[in-house]
């Protein structure tokens, strides 16, 4: 045992090293994520403008010629995939489409889109890849709420844009200590304030709820938000079961135990899968509890082509909210902007029969990205990195695809969320359509409450 | 081959200077590979794989020690990975630690939970243990959901940031983060390795493999096997949590739904394991680079420029296809090297070089030094190793 010595040594002088590195270290190590705030905020005429001030040196230089997007996406790896693949079609056709027409004048979109199967372990490479691999100058429609999360903190750091995150975590409202990250879809606090509104006009004397949800942050988003405005919406909440995200078997004792409760309303914020096999569930406990017929809010994830089919007869009544147009409606088959869409997809090589609604969300986030990079370039400053993140947070924009008076909005550090414009609506199973409910709710626009 | 089969291996004494030579060598070339990437001018992304590959290297080597020299198969060792994880990203953000204060409560905690789940282990032996192990893998990101309080719960914890300290020079930019969490890493790989090779090597080493290769003649003998066991556990925990601890800085965030803290990591850590070589102790962390490697390769096939137009299509349209072409090629590694890609190397090598072990009595052998040794503990069947590790049991 006493040639063990040399090797304790060095164990010694590597824990030393290690304990040299704690003494020396400052205490940056744990401070929050304010890579470049600071001061920050509005800057003289009003508009805002992100500080640089903590940013590498290249933040503000010109982008010439070919601007580079990056964005990662479930491509492969099982359900989730299948599931998103046509949003990855619907970027990549925008991107084909803006290119042939000039939508960014002077400029070349290129796209670059990594796999990350959904997993925020392989975000971080993939995104890194692109960063340091293809020079990406900015990411946008990134997918997933820990996929963006995963890595928010260093391309805030870099002050690389992360725009229009594919997830409706209230976190991308975080303006004051993330300026370089925005979120695209309805922010899901915001999403079950509107329920709570149509559930106070459906029932001003108040009613019975219960509450199904993943048990993960994006179904704690709703509940939180639900428990906190039942109270003043008179709604006695009776049941609260969850879901784990991986949990892949039919609800059934969940289900159960919200039907002997025998609630008036149900929201239910399932994940992906879950979504038919819930609405399924409830169906079945319906039939066997006559006269029972709970009116069901449900998350707008949920209301994608593919997972209603899924659901069939199970999915007629659901009430859910929606600020795009519904492409797959022969009511809209005559809209010119939705005849423009389907004939940019077509060119792209998307089939004639394909998912064009989900595709539809890859198309917003092209359209969006190439809107901010319009302004981008043509403000003083020419197109850099701060000038993309500047223009995404003065933006005001109604989309092609977006229901007519809906505006996309964000101001500075104030309104820091671009899709609070909804309309509530209720879905036909038989003829797969939308009806609305009331009109167009704007009255959370710039509303949206930010977490703390 | 056939050339090889023709030649006679050269016959090294163990020990012989020719024997020092070869570890001198084996040393450098290992020595040069951990410490080239300091002196390359390499992307920020690339020092990121590097971690990426130490952690999974770390984490291997933690059950290597458990699995391949103890015998005891544990499919839970996810969970330790993410309890260091956890008590890395909760004492930073909720206590406001320094980071680095946070490594060694880590890997005490490990340890101390490690040494509890190793218990049951005494009594239980093969599937049975590794039922156990499963609840555990099971069991913690509901723990991590239940506790939300302390562990931010499925909102999990976010800004795990370890920047390099002014004493090494480099700056807050990205490649310098990227390269300092690279030295962190590959200082606890290289802590890790000594640990395992010194306990493998020692006296504590040849109880371990006689625990796994017959308890009952171990007992017999005199080996403490509730000593022995239990330890093992502990220190297999604790350096899995190690390597936990550098994920989630490598992650900057923590959060339940992180597939290395669920049953698919201790999965895709056993799996690491057995492609590099069971009870070797280089073959995790050639296993972590073959892993590491292979994956990023097939899933980014469809980008090949030198595939034909026609097969990048073909696989664009079918993106499902590089996780099956993945494990087509664990499968064929299986088949070609069933002692993991050490054990390969290892008989190819043999019939170059055939070392002469030391005959009893001659001293301690034992050197520092990292070179691979063909005479070390290899498992008698790849079988042995994969399923049932422990012959003997009561």
């Amino acid at each position: 045992m006493t040639r063990s010595r040399p090797v304790r040594l060095v164990v010694l002088l590597a824990a030393l090293a290690i304990v040299a590195a704690a003494c020396s270290s400052d205490n940056k190590t744990s401070s929050g994520g304010e890579g470049s705030s600071g001061s920050g905020g509005t800057a003289q005429g009003g508009a805002y403008k992100v500080d640089t001030s903590n940013c590498p040196s290249d933040v503000n230089d010109k982008i010439t010629g070919t601007v580079k997007i990056g964005t990662t996406m479930p491509l492969s790896g099982g359900a989730a995939a299948a599931a998103f693949a046509p949003v990855a079609d619907g970027l990549k056709a925008y991107v084909q489409y803006a290119n042939k027409n000039n939508v960014v004048p002077g400029y070349q979109l290129e796209l670059s889109i990594e796999d990350d199967q959904f997993n925020p372990t392989l975000t971080t490479p993939a995104v890194e890849k692109l960063r340091d691999q293809n020079g990406v100058n900015l990411f946008s429609g990134m997918i997933g709420t820990g996929n963006n999360l995963a890595v928010r903190d260093s391309l805030n750091q870099d002050c690389i844009p992360q725009l229009l995150a594919n997830s409706g975590d209230p976190r991308w409202g975080d303006a004051k200590n993330f300026p370089w990250t925005t979120g695209a879809l309805a922010p899901y606090n915001t999403e079950t304030t509107i329920y709570v509104d149509d559930i106070k006009k459906q029932f001003p004397n108040g009613t019975t709820a219960a509450v199904f949800n993943v048990n993960s942050d994006f179904g704690q988003d709703y509940r939180d938000t639900f428990q906190k405005l039942a109270g003043d919406a008179k709604i006695d909440i009776v049941d609260q079961q969850t879901i784990e995200g991986a949990d892949s078997s039919p609800p059934t004792s969940q289900v159960t135990s919200i039907a002997s409760k025998k609630p008036e309303v149900i929201l239910a914020v399932p994940l992906g899968a879950q979504c038919p096999a819930f609405l399924k569930e409830v169906a079945n406990a319906k039939a066997a509890n006559a006269g029972w017929n709970p009116r069901i809010y449900i998350t707008a994830t949920c209301a994608s082509t593919l997972l209603l089919a899924l659901a069939g007869p199970a999915g007629d009544g659901i009430i859910t909210i929606v600020s795009g147009k519904d492409v797959s409606d022969p009511k809209n088959a005559n809209d010119p902007e939705v005849i423009k869409y389907k004939e940019a997809m077509q060119a792209y090589g998307f089939a004639p029969d394909g998912d064009y609604p989900t595709a539809g969300a890859g198309w917003a986030v092209g359209e969006l990205t190439a809107q901010i990079l319009k302004q981008a370039a043509t403000s003083p400053d020419g197109l850099t990195r701060a000038s993309i993140i500047n223009a995404a947070r003065n933006f005001d924009y109604h989309p092609s695809l977006a229901r007519d008076g809906v505006k996309f909005v964000m101001n500075g550090e104030t309104d820091t969320y671009m899709n609070e414009q909804e309309q509530v609506v209720q879905y036909n199973a038989s003829s797969k359509t939308y009806t609305d409910i009331g009109s167009l709710n704007t009255s959370y626009e710039g509303k949206t409450e930010k977490p703390s | 081959m056939a050339i090889a089969k023709s030649l006679k291996p050269v016959r090294i004494d163990q020990g012989s200077s020719a024997h020092w030579v070869l570890r001198v060598i084996g040393f450098g070339v290992i020595v040069y590979i951990a410490l080239s990437p300091f002196f390359r001018d390499l992307k920020a992304n690339e020092y990121g794989q590097l971690i990426d590959i130490l952690v999974y290297g770390l984490a291997a080597t933690s059950l290597n020690l458990l699995v391949g020299f103890t015998g005891q198969i544990s499919i839970g060792h996810s969970a330790f990975f993410g309890l260091g994880a956890y008590t890395t990203a909760t004492l930073m953000h909720n206590y406001g630690w320094a980071t680095q204060w946070t490594f060694p409560i880590a890997v005490i905690l490990c340890f101390v939970v490690g040494v509890l789940v190793g218990i049951p282990a005494l009594r239980l032996t093969g599937i049975y243990l590794s039922l156990v192990t499963l609840a555990l893998a099971q069991l913690f990101p509901a723990l991590v959901r239940k506790f939300d309080n302390l562990t931010g719960g499925s909102r999990g914890i976010q800004n795990l940031r370890f920047d390099p300290p002014s004493w090494t020079g480099l700056s807050g930019s990205t490649v310098d983060r990227a390269i300092w969490l690279y030295a962190v890493a590959l200082t606890f790989m290289v802590i890790g390795y000594i640990i395992v090779r010194n306990l493998v090597k020692s006296r504590v080493g040849r109880a371990m493999v006689a625990v796994r290769d017959n308890t009952t003649a171990a007992a017999v003998m005199g080996v403490n096997v509730a000593v022995v066991k239990t330890v093992t556990f502990g220190i297999s925990a604790a350096l899995c949590g190690l390597a936990g601890s550098v994920f989630v800085l490598r992650q900057t965030q923590a959060n339940p739904d992180n597939v290395n803290y669920t049953i698919l990591g201790a999965i895709i850590f056993l799996v690491i394991m057995v492609i590099g070589g069971t009870a070797s102790l280089l073959g995790p962390i050639v296993g972590a680079v073959v892993y590491y490697r292979v994956d990023e390769f097939t899933r980014d096939l469809p980008n090949k420029d030198w595939l034909p137009t026609t097969a990048k299509d073909f696989l664009r349209d079918r993106p499902n296809l590089a996780t099956v072409v993945f494990a087509a090629l664990l499968i064929l590694l299986m088949f070609v090297a069933p002692f993991g890609i050490v054990g390969f190397a290892k008989r190819i090598g043999r019939r170059f070089v055939l070392l002469v072990p030391r005959p009893p009595g001659g001293g301690g052998g034992q050197q520092a030094g990292a070179t691979p040794e063909p005479v070390e503990a290899i498992p008698a069947t790849p079988l042995e190793t994969a399923a049932l590790p422990t012959q003997g049991g009561p």
